[in-house]
């Protein structure tokens, strides 16, 4: 598994054709996105498509590489499944040509799953339900965050609280600190990022010494936004690598063996997306394309 | 390479087909027959010349890029080099009828993994419209659709946005395929919804490297090895040349630079 030395990984990704690239490309959406705040790409046009959260309500929604969601295949290919191999990212590049695109950071995610439907009008507890079958053991690592997808969200403060199971199998527990989400918010904006009081992100914050998430019981608001209908998803994520992108038509580059030494590995099923925050105020229809190179051996 | 010229992109932002260009590679002017893929091969001065074809059972791959532009309205640019496996040239954006394809399939990427439709402007488009690809996909699936949207655009930019709102300088290089296909093996027919005016060429590619131009005169330099973890692969036969995009838009320089292969 993975490599032992450089000759057997060029003798890998060149004889034996170990290798994937994926080209991809992203473009927001009609409104302009607001600095200091971070927006999930799954949701946006482009290739790959855009994710538009089927499911029944409250109930956990798996995603993996090959199925997507169920209904759409939203996430980066990487090559398909290569068990007994491992997969790494090699290298990730990304460009915009929009001077409001920039200076922004690109995080690639390994989006494990979500419940959908959460109303952000209700203020009593939303039982989730499902179980999710993690790709990391025990949930380690994996992180929470919520955005709205449907409806419109109102202007009324609300604030955000989950019970969840933790990485040892702990239940019950919650946020450790206040966290606001943000009114009036716009999909795909993860609403309780931002430069506001008690806005964080990209991921909700963990209970003291928790660093994974293996499940979540229910979601609570504080109040109700009093929007039309908003609906928000509660995904289930593993962060992988982050990515700067400094100037407008410079392309960022980042060669995860030589100049990062990582290789962030990818597991079977790996359901790709990238997260975006934005250090401008990035436009309407701004695009956003990048590649990514997997190797495994 | 040497370069005398590239297209204007229009709008900065925008991407451009550097085979469509004078110079070394010769200017590339997609040649073919209307309605029927044309296969690209690589040979002489048509494509970036990649040296003898190996022996039988060696693999030949890039191991260093080398670009420089002239003029400081091409930089900063991020290119890409592709391998071009043929194009469907001559597709009429004035008609609105179904535009029928045949194809004789692939010589290289022949499964189409990876392969993506990229639309060269090869006459003046002058309005917007929508256009709707039905292909094959690389799990040898037919009748698959994309959709992407054309607006006005020079010869050589490649005329391609994923949004119907996106305007100059929000175009994309590759149409986006269908749920997540991983790519394309053939185009079977072009459907436009209005008459956006002009040819393209819808040009079947194979990504293989992107290289970042900062600044003009400055030479940029990579080892894909040492830089970005990864040996690009060429297969014999392969046609290859730069897109790029660029954050100037009044874009029309001497590139040069070179590529070095090794096999084995």
């Amino acid at each position: 598994m993975g490599w032992s030395s450089h000759d057997d990984f060029i003798t890998e990704v060149t004889t034996n054709g170990k290798f994937w690239r994926n080209d991809w490309n992203k473009i927001t959406g009609a409104a302009a996105y607001t600095a200091g705040r971070w927006y999930d790409m799954s949701a946006l046009a482009g290739t790959p498509i855009a994710n538009a959260w089927p499911g029944t309500a409250l109930t956990y929604v798996a995603c993996d590489e090959s199925t997507g969601n169920g209904t759409q295949i939203f996430g980066l290919r990487h090559g398909g499944n290569v068990s007994t191999d491992t997969k790494h990212v090699l290298n990730v590049a990304a460009v915009t040509g929009v001077a409001t695109g920039v200076p922004s950071v690109l995080m690639l995610v390994d989006m494990c799953g979500y419940w959908n439907g959460i109303s952000l009008n209700s203020a009593v507890a939303q039982t989730l339900s499902g179980t999710p079958s993690l790709r990391y053991t025990n949930g380690v690592g994996v992180r929470a965050y919520m955005l709205p997808y449907s409806g419109t969200v109102g202007a009324t403060a609300h604030n955000v609280n989950i019970s969840y199971t933790d990485q040892d199998g702990n239940t019950g527990n919650t946020l450790p600190v206040t966290v606001a989400c943000t009114a009036s918010a716009i999909t795909p904006h993860i609403t309780h990022s931002g430069t506001a009081a008690n806005n964080y992100g990209p991921f909700l914050p963990l209970a003291n010494g928790d660093y994974g998430i293996r499940n979540v019981a229910s979601v609570t608001m504080s109040a109700s936004s009093v929007g039309t209908s908003p609906l928000a998803a509660l995904v289930l994520a593993r962060p992988i690598l982050t990515l700067p992108l400094t100037t407008v038509s410079v392309g960022a580059e980042r060669d995860l063996m030589n100049q990062l030494p990582s290789l962030p590995k990818i597991p079977d099923g790996a359901c790709l997306t990238w997260l975006l925050f934005s250090g401008a105020a990035v436009a309407a229809s701004t695009n956003f394309y990048g590649s990514v190179d997997f190797g495994w051996g | 390479m040497h370069k005398t010229t590239s297209p204007v992109l229009g709008s900065a932002a925008n991407w451009a087909d550097g085979s469509v260009g004078a110079g070394i590679p010769r200017y590339n002017a997609y040649v073919g027959t209307q309605g029927e893929f044309t296969a690209l091969t690589g040979s002489g001065n048509f494509g970036l010349y990649t040296g003898p074809a190996p022996a039988s059972g060696e693999d030949k791959v890039i191991i260093d890029v080398q670009l420089q532009c002239s003029t400081s309205t091409m930089a900063p640019s991020y290119y890409m080099l592709l391998d071009y496996l043929g194009h469907y040239g001559l597709i009429d954006c004035d008609s609105t009828d179904q535009q029928d394809q045949t194809s004789t399939g692939l010589t290289r990427y022949t499964d189409g993994a990876g392969v993506q439709i990229m639309p060269v402007c090869t006459v003046p488009q002058t309005a917007t419209a929508t256009c709707t690809v039905s292909y094959t996909n690389q799990a040898g699936t037919s009748g698959r659709t994309a959709t992407f949207f054309v607006n006005a655009a020079n010869i050589g930019t490649i005329n391609c946005a994923a949004n119907a709102t996106a305007g100059a300088g929000q175009r994309t290089p590759f149409v986006p395929l269908a749920d997540n296909d991983g790519g394309v093996r053939s185009i079977e027919a072009v459907t436009f919804n209005a008459s956006a005016g002009g040819f393209l060429s819808l040009v079947l590619v194979k990504p293989l490297l992107q290289t970042i131009m900062r600044e003009s005169p400055t030479i940029s330099e990579k080892t894909p090895y040492r830089h970005n973890a990864m040996l690009p692969k060429v297969q014999p036969g392969a046609c290859l040349n730069y897109i790029y995009t660029s954050g100037q838009s009044a874009v029309s320089s001497v590139v040069r630079g070179h590529v070095t292969f090794a096999w084995g």
